[in-house]
């Protein structure tokens, strides 16, 4: 397959080499004293110091989710077994579609779903652009305090301007992903952590959500 | 009261106050909740449901600001937020209305503009002496000459000019933030007009908010003994409703289809609305006579807020004066707080008598009527209220003069805006009467917040300035912090009377957002600033790389020093530089070679897969617009390169052509997807060869060949090219890979020496090559021919290419200038931009220019006449002020049979 | 500028949210003379009411094509460009 260089879940150990995949936050939770755990070729952050004291809202890094493009966006890609929907804190049987435009699908799935969510696409133009975007999870009780102080977003799933960069939002039991360009991950994750922190939140790991 | 000291009341044992009245129905104050504040150092006591100002004028406070310009001493005005005479600095926050502000326990007031005290300020030498010499344009007038005093003028001015002071050096004081929030109605102004809108609305099953700028919903009912019930209890229904209530909040504007943004608090409210309901009530009005600014001269609804709603006994003695039934309503009150009327002046009778408002240290203490002096230490004047249709006006509406009511009306409300209530012109009884009393006294008072008289707008008009539009920008009436609420119909009546002309005639002028200053930190929001990061920032910073911005990018400048030595390092040994910044958009699709063949001058549907050509874009204009490599990767899937700033650019007009178009190819945009890395030197190929089992032999992987390859475990394309001029393999792949596999080259590869190269270097060796980068060597005006790229033009396609006619015609009227390499003899470097000179006259300029450590030579890019493009061709260059010679050399300084890169 | 534009994809957007790139324009069909092709490129019709224009969705990431008043700034219409027959190969500006 030709455009294998664009799959982060094509890479595999060989020669020697054991590739681990890491999200463009993962040195900002590094320095906050996160722990990471390797999940499906990623370098999860599991928990974050101080995760306790956010119950209000909690921001935390899903992005090793693996995302796939498809055109046109047609029917919405469900694999058998999967729970379709968003719920925050990603698991085995996580699989979502969000429909950016009637051109564009977007799905966002456990790694382990990526061969499948790629059959269901059929025939369909398939693009992997796990490496394309950052997920942010907000949670909690303020969540939605934290997305308005962020976005004018109110309608989800959607796109539009967070913290002036472009990005999407879908909405889940009890709080939202925040989907943005990995090269603003970054970024974005610092202006949600501190909306966070003038709310009694913070910073949290996927295992806290 | 005049004669009581300021902090009388604070001081006393109980914590009581003498000047509050015993308790009474509908009082806002809670007086078993004392609450403590501080007032210039000073302790004193206020209650729950106070505001500041209430609280400050129940300990006996009078004197709450100084004047803009003479420095006047001003006391509470209009209790309702719209006048500036309160304005004071709260919590280290200058210019806050403390009548509308709700007292907080432990907050720290302070007076602002005065030298010396509140009391006794210095400044106010300049009402004294100086006032009869400030008319307007005194300023523009008096300090432009001589030129050379302006830095001591200036410094003195500033000193002097403005309100609360902001501390240039400071940083932000607090929090803020930015909050979006939507709601199918938006009602402004939460008086029994808009509550009433309000509760309908929700009713109806519509989100509502109510903004008021209050201190609390209720509007003038607030200020009405009776009223005050009626708004507990509309506010109790709004509630019940599910309507929002923000106050006190600031609608700061209204803007196109319904954003409404709202300071509260600390927090900028950004509403969008379906509908925005505006029942912002009525403004009172000044009456225009002799001492009408003094401390103590107020208008009917603050006086009546004041005892009615905070139970204050706001005088001893009290003059009405009034054209309307509000001033009498204010007397009744009056009396009833135990208050003795000395007087009554209602200028609907026939007699229209003299008035003069006469005081001591600032404050009223009696008003001649007539020449009769009466004692008062508190004057109410009621210029019968005007709508305030200020907002209104922002947003589009027309204002007319009803001429019958004596009253301007918002006409033509633009789409998504409604109005309700007194806004739309209802204030009451007519208010024919004139409110311009004094129009031939002496300090009349048009606009208290900028301290313009009567005699300042008939001396603006006398100097010519007969408009109201100028006359606004000359002498500043209503420019100041009310924005005109309390000055506007005055200045157009002494206009009126002193022209001749009606209100209509002379129109009115637009106050512009905000409704009322705003701290500019609310409008900046908090601090953020969107910065990309490539998926190895971290690794340069781990490596002692200086981040630099290309676009919104950050990017390694260097690693050292030494930027010459780490280019030099890429010609000896192995140099890596993260280039994952390069726009990359995959083209793919039965049509993607004859799509690229019709916006780029040269072919790339004859490209064969696994092979890479140079390609440059233009515009139809013939300019060139960005520059990158193109690979096809499959029979239908090409990867098109971008200059790191242009790859937005780049796809947006392939899709846009696409749009037009309608061919069978699809654009993905994957710059921020993949990392790039470019694995540099002698020593490339035996690194590659340490993280891969793929073929890097010059055979297998030649020179221009884009080959699908494993590095280190994971699936790359790389393409093989040489921008630095040496043999040089660029890395894509997923970037949550990035630095694994950076990592692994510098570890399998650690005796090849390898170092990473950051973009200055880069740019050294790139010019060595003569390589092109686009928007540094190229402007807006460059073209295909005088960038010296004539070998990308193919004319011999079916499809008239973009670019091509403009590209042909350069061609057609002949070359004038040409992008050629130059060497500096003397070693002298100018600077890039620098002035080509031929004979005395300029004629082009350099684009780059860097010293080769690995050259030993000055060498660079410039644009010159095209005469001069051949080898050994000379000019010279301005270099510190002084023409250096240049010679012209063609082609690559390095390697210019390109051995190094093909072997 | 605060007004609401609607993109055929993504519904009203924020007008930062988009990209507006000017009025349509016509492509020479054939090559042109210097005149017919300055205008095409630096002429524009610039009008008092109601403009065409190219409007482009961050969002999506699509063009569209938009008639707005070019003073009271009222988008009156937004659509989608539809493909032009097979037989014509329209250039810029001629899709709708």
């Amino acid at each position: 397959m030709s455009l294998a260089f664009l799959s982060v879940d094509a890479a595999s150990d060989q020669k020697g080499f054991h590739p681990v995949a890491k999200s463009a936050i993962e040195r900002a939770q590094r320095d906050i004293g996160a722990t990471f755990e390797e999940r499906d070729g990623w370098l999860v952050p599991v928990s974050i110091p101080g995760e306790e004291n956010h119950a209000a809202v909690g921001i935390a890094d899903v992005s090793h989710l693996t995302k796939l493009e498809v055109r046109p966006a047609g029917e919405p890609i469900v694999v058998e077994g999967a729970t379709p929907g968003v719920r925050l804190k990603p698991d085995t049987s996580t699989c979502v579609w969000y429909e950016i435009s009637p051109r564009r699908g977007l799905v966002l799935c456990a790694p382990s779903l990526g061969d499948a969510v790629r059959a269901e696409g059929g025939d369909r133009y398939s693009l992997d652009v796990t490496s394309a975007y950052s997920v942010i999870a907000i949670s909690g009780p303020e969540a939605d305090t934290v997305l308005r102080r962020m976005t004018h977003i109110h309608h989800f799933p959607s796109g539009g301007e967070i913290a002036h960069v472009q990005g999407h939002v879908l909405r889940g039991e009890g709080g939202y992903w925040v989907i943005c360009a990995q090269e603003l991950g970054h970024y974005v994750w610092e202006v949600a952590v501190d909306r966070a922190s003038a709310l009694g939140g913070g910073a949290v790991g996927v295992d806290a959500l | 009261m005049g004669t009581r000291g300021a902090f009388c009341c604070a001081e006393r044992a109980d914590g009581g106050c003498g000047v509050r009245l015993s308790p009474q129905p509908g009082e806002r104050i809670d007086r078993s909740q004392p609450i403590p504040f501080t007032f210039h150092g000073k302790t004193m006591q206020g209650f729950a449901g106070d505001t500041i100002g209430s609280a400050l004028y129940a300990s006996g406070q009078r004197v709450f600001s100084r004047s803009f310009k003479y420095h006047r001493p001003r006391g509470l005005v209009c209790c309702s937020g719209h006048c500036a005479n309160c304005q004071m600095t709260v919590d280290g926050i200058p210019s806050v209305r403390v009548c509308t502000t709700p007292l907080t326990e432990g907050a720290v007031v302070k007076g602002q503009n005065y030298i010396g005290s509140l009391e006794r300020d210095l400044m106010q030498a300049t009402d004294k002496f100086a006032g009869p010499f400030t008319p307007p344009g005194f300023y523009y007038k008096t300090f432009i000459r001589p030129r050379k005093l302006w830095p001591l003028y200036e410094k003195f001015l500033r000193g002097a000019a403005g309100l609360g002071p902001l501390d240039p050096n400071g940083s932000r004081q607090e929090r803020v933030d930015t909050e979006n929030r939507h709601a199918d109605v938006v009602v402004i102004g939460g008086g029994q007009a808009g509550l009433e809108a309000a509760i309908g609305a929700a009713q109806g099953g519509e989100s509502v908010v109510v903004i008021d700028e209050g201190y609390d919903v209720g509007g003038t009912l607030l200020a009405d003994r009776d009223g005050i019930g009626t708004a507990a209890e509309l506010r109790g229904r709004a509630v019940d409703a599910g309507v929002e209530l923000l106050a006190p909040a600031i609608a700061i504007g209204l803007f196109e289809q319904g954003l409404v943004p709202v300071a509260y608090g600390n927090v900028l409210i950004k509403y969008r609305a379906h509908r925005v309901i505006v029942a912002a009530g009525i403004v009172e009005q000044l009456l225009v006579f002799p001492g009408n600014d003094l401390i103590g001269v107020m208008l009917p609804d603050a006086v009546r807020r004041l005892v009615n709603g905070f139970s204050i006994k706001p005088a001893e003695r009290a003059v009405i004066l009034t054209v309307d039934d509000r001033g009498l309503q204010a007397a009744a009150d009056l009396e009833a707080a135990g208050v003795e009327i000395t007087g009554v002046v209602d200028f609907r009778a026939p007699h229209t008598p003299s008035i003069e408002a006469q005081g001591k240290g600032g404050k009223v203490s009696q008003v001649a009527i007539d020449g009769r002096f009466v004692k008062a230490d508190l004057v109410v004047m009621s210029g019968s209220p005007q709508p305030n249709y200020k907002l209104l006006a922002q947003a589009g509406a027309r204002v007319e003069y009803d001429e019958g009511r004596g009253v301007f009306v918002p006409t033509d409300l633009p789409a998504h805006v409604e109005a309700v209530g007194a806004v739309l012109g209802d204030v009451g009884e007519p208010a024919v009467p004139d409110a311009i009393l004094g129009y031939r006294g002496d300090k009349c008072f048009v606009c208290i917040c900028e301290d313009q008289t009567t005699k300042d707008l008939k001396y603006a008009i006398a100097e010519g300035f007969d408009s109201i539009e100028l006359s606004k920008r000359y002498t500043t009436v209503t420019m100041g912090p009310c924005q005109g609420r309390l000055c506007h119909t005055n200045s157009i009546r002494v206009y009126a009377k002193t022209t001749g002309l009606d209100e209509n005639t002379i129109g009115t002028t637009t106050s512009r957002p905000p409704y009322t200053p705003i701290s500019m930190g609310l409008l900046a929001g908090p601090p953020q600033e969107p910065r990309k990061r490539t998926s190895l920032h971290h690794r340069h910073k781990d490596m002692g790389g200086t981040m630099m911005w290309t676009g919104a990018w950050r990017r390694p400048h260097s690693y050292g020093p030494d930027a010459g030595a780490e280019a030099q390092h890429v010609h000896q040994a192995l140099g890596l530089i993260d280039v994952s910044t390069l726009g990359k958009i995959l083209v793919t699709g039965p049509d993607a070679g004859a799509f690229l063949d019709r916006v780029y001058p040269n072919r790339f549907s004859d490209l064969k897969v696994g092979r890479t050509r140079y390609g440059v874009l233009t515009g139809d204009a013939g300019r060139i617009m960005d520059d990158g490599v193109v690979a096809r990767v499959d029979e239908n899937t090409f990867y098109v390169s971008a200059t790191s700033t242009g790859a937005d650019g780049v796809y947006q007009w392939f899709t846009w052509w696409n749009a037009v178009w309608f061919m069978d190819v699809q654009f993905a945009n994957m710059t921020g997807a993949l990392a790039a890395v470019n694995v540099a030197g002698p020593n490339a190929r035996k690194a590659m060869q340490r993280v891969s089992d793929d073929d890097f032999s010059s055979e297998g992987f030649a020179y221009l060949d884009a080959k699908h390859v494993t590095v280190a475990g994971v699936p790359t394309l790389a393409l093989r090219i040489g921008f630095v001029g040496e043999l040089g393999y660029e890395l894509h792949f997923p970037g949550s890979l990035a630095e694994h596999v950076w990592d692994s080259i510098f570890e399998k590869a650690a005796d090849l020496d390898p170092k990473p190269f950051g973009l200055e270097p880069q740019r050294i060796l790139r010019l060595e090559k003569g390589h092109v980068i686009v928007s540094q060597d190229t402007d807006s005006e460059s073209n295909l021919h005088e960038a010296a790229m004539p070998w990308l033009v193919k004319n011999d396609k079916e499809f008239e290419w973009v670019g091509k006619w403009a590209t042909q015609q350069v061609a057609d009227r002949g070359l004038k200038w040409m992008l050629v390499g130059f060497e500096s003899p003397t070693g002298a470097i100018p600077v890039e931009g620098g002035q080509v000179v031929i004979g005395g006259v300029s004629s082009g300029r350099v684009t780059s220019v860097r010293r080769s450590a690995e050259l030993d030579k000055v060498i660079g890019l410039a644009i010159v006449p095209n005469e001069l493009a051949v080898e050994g061709g000379r000019f010279d260059v301005q270099v510190g002020g002084r023409p250096v010679p240049m010679v012209v050399h063609m082609g690559a300084f390095y390697d210019p049979a390109g051995e190094k890169v093909k072997s | 500028m605060s007004m609401l534009v609607t993109c055929p994809n993504c519904g009203p957007r924020e007008v930062q949210e988009l990209r507006c790139a000017g009025e349509t324009t016509s492509r020479p069909k054939s090559t042109p003379s210097v005149r017919e092709l300055n205008e095409y490129i630096y002429f524009r019709r610039n009008v008092w009411g109601t403009q065409r224009e190219w409007w482009f969705c961050r969002t999506c990431e699509d063009w569209f094509m938009a008639e707005r008043h070019t003073y009271t700034n009222v988008v009156e219409r937004t659509w989608a460009p539809e493909a032009p027959s097979a037989a014509q190969n329209a250039p810029m500006g001629d899709a709708a």
